[in-house]
């Protein structure tokens, strides 16, 4: 298939996630801080989205409350056509354990389980039955073979890399095939090299047909997007988008990019 | 008994010993039973205090892990349950333990402390009733502690799950 009619396929999908005038204040602060408003978006099935920004711009507001993490304060945030805003707290969580995929700029995991238990938390809560649970674990088992992390299963979280640490967290969000998969600033933490293995994975993971939004600072990931938004003050100003990724290509998506964001003022 | 005595020899007055106990060793019992008033409404309070420290210094410690836990798909209800459960299981155990130790240690501490306060006490045995040692007092004890832990978990359930990310 051609970058082209990939990114034809993208745009005739339905949407996966949608936003509409979402907005967000915190009402903890004096005067209470609108940090995000007047957001819309839509995300199509099989779509990969990057978000970009200066610091304190609201690009992690936007990805939480478009998560189900937090609460929007105004507008509708919608994952598959479901208003996230009318959910309570329960079916909340339902979305963020089956529905939706997290992964964050610190790898958090829970210290006292090894890194193929830690993955397999959330498949194994959603699971209801053995023959369910034994999917689960099967599934995370393939998702650790695929991103190369097989063999640190049985090992602690303290004993392996933080690139390594990062697939893992690819693999646990995964693991409950959720229809979205977030990512803040996944490779914030990381070096070069291991920051390309976390890309390569997530480029895999997007050419499997998953959906992503990803927010980053460095072009060279957000390169990897098929569409790229630029926040400012907390408002959608500008975007852009590509074809389907590919290796190539990669070093001229990075250089316009870098333009790009030269003019945002960045 | 004591009238019968009393009519035997006009000389002398006679009380009965409850009645002498109370008169020669009222400054002391009385002195105990304030104390021990005192000590039981504010037992309680420093329970709940004391839950309420330890509780802040809990969920502090843990703030990554319950932000990793709501992330993953655990809902506040869960989350706060589980800390709520830990609490009580605490509150629970140190009520335990003072309740097991009042009865066996307590009455030769305090009565060790009375003697050498030098209120010519030389012993002194505690008289509990069952049912406020054993069952209102402790169960107070604990629901003093609940209380602390339900007031402090309550806002958790209304917060933004990312608050507990440390972004
Ligand atoms: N819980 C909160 N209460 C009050 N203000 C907040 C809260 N969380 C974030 N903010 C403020 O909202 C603004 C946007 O924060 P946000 O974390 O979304 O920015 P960002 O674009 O992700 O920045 P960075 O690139 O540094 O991660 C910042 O000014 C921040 O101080
Ligand atoms: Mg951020």
């Amino acid at each position: 298939m051609t970058g082209a009619t990939t990114a034809q396929a993208v745009t005739q999908a339905p949407t996966a996630l949608e936003c509409r005038d979402l907005a967000k204040t915190y009402y903890s602060t004096d005067p209470p801080s609108e940090v995000v408003s007047g957001i819309d978006l839509a995300v199509r099935r099989g779509g990969f989205l990057a978000v970009m920004g200066a610091s304190g711009s609201g690009k992690s507001t936007l990805l939480y409350n478009l998560s189900g993490m937090d609460r929007p304060t105004g507008g509708r945030a919608l994952l598959e056509g479901r208003d996230l805003t009318s959910l309570g707290d329960r079916e909340m969580s339902r979305v963020r354990l089956t529905r939706v995929g997290l992964v964050f700029q610190q790898a958090s995991f829970l210290r006292t389980l090894n890194v193929r238990d830690n993955i397999l938390l959330p498949a194994l809560k959603a699971a209801s039955g053995k023959r369910q649970a034994a999917e689960a674990a099967a599934r995370g088992d393939g998702l650790m073979e695929r991103f190369g992390i097989a063999h640190v299963g049985r090992h602690g979280i303290t004993q392996v890399s933080g690139g390594q640490l990062q697939r893992a967290s690819i693999c646990r969000s995964l693991a409950c095939e959720p229809s979205v998969l977030f990512a803040d600033e996944p490779t914030g933490a990381l070096n070069s090299s291991m920051t390309k293995e976390v890309m390569d994975a997530l480029t895999d993971v997007h050419a499997g047909g998953a959906t992503i939004v990803m927010v980053t600072h460095d072009p060279a990931c957000a390169a990897r997007a098929d569409r790229v938004v630029f926040l400012r003050d907390g408002r959608l100003v500008d975007s852009r988008e590509f074809g389907a990724w590919n290796e190539e290509e990669a070093g001229r998506r990075e250089d316009d990019l870098i333009t790009w964001l030269r003019e945002q003022g960045l | 008994m004591a009238a019968e005595y009393g009519e035997r020899y006009p000389d002398a007055s006679v009380i009965p010993m409850r009645e002498y106990v109370q008169q020669t060793m009222s400054y002391a019992t009385d002195a105990l039973r304030g104390a021990a008033v005192l000590s039981a409404v504010f037992g309680p309070g420093v329970a709940l205090l004391n839950t309420s420290l330890f509780l802040r210094l809990v969920l502090s410690r843990d703030r990554g892990k319950t932000g990793l836990l709501s992330a993953v798909g655990f809902s506040s209800g869960e989350i706060v349950g589980q800390v709520r459960l830990k609490v009580l299981v605490a509150a629970a155990a140190g009520t335990a333990m003072g309740v097991v130790f009042a009865g066996t240690a307590g009455e030769s501490l305090v009565g060790l402390l009375v003697a050498s306060a030098g209120l010519g006490i030389g012993e002194l045995a505690f008289i509990p009733d069952p049912l406020i040692a054993y069952g209102v007092y402790p169960l107070a004890l604990m629901g003093a502690g609940l209380l602390g832990a339900l007031l402090l978990t309550a806002p958790l359930r209304r917060a933004d799950k990312s608050a507990w990310l440390g972004r």
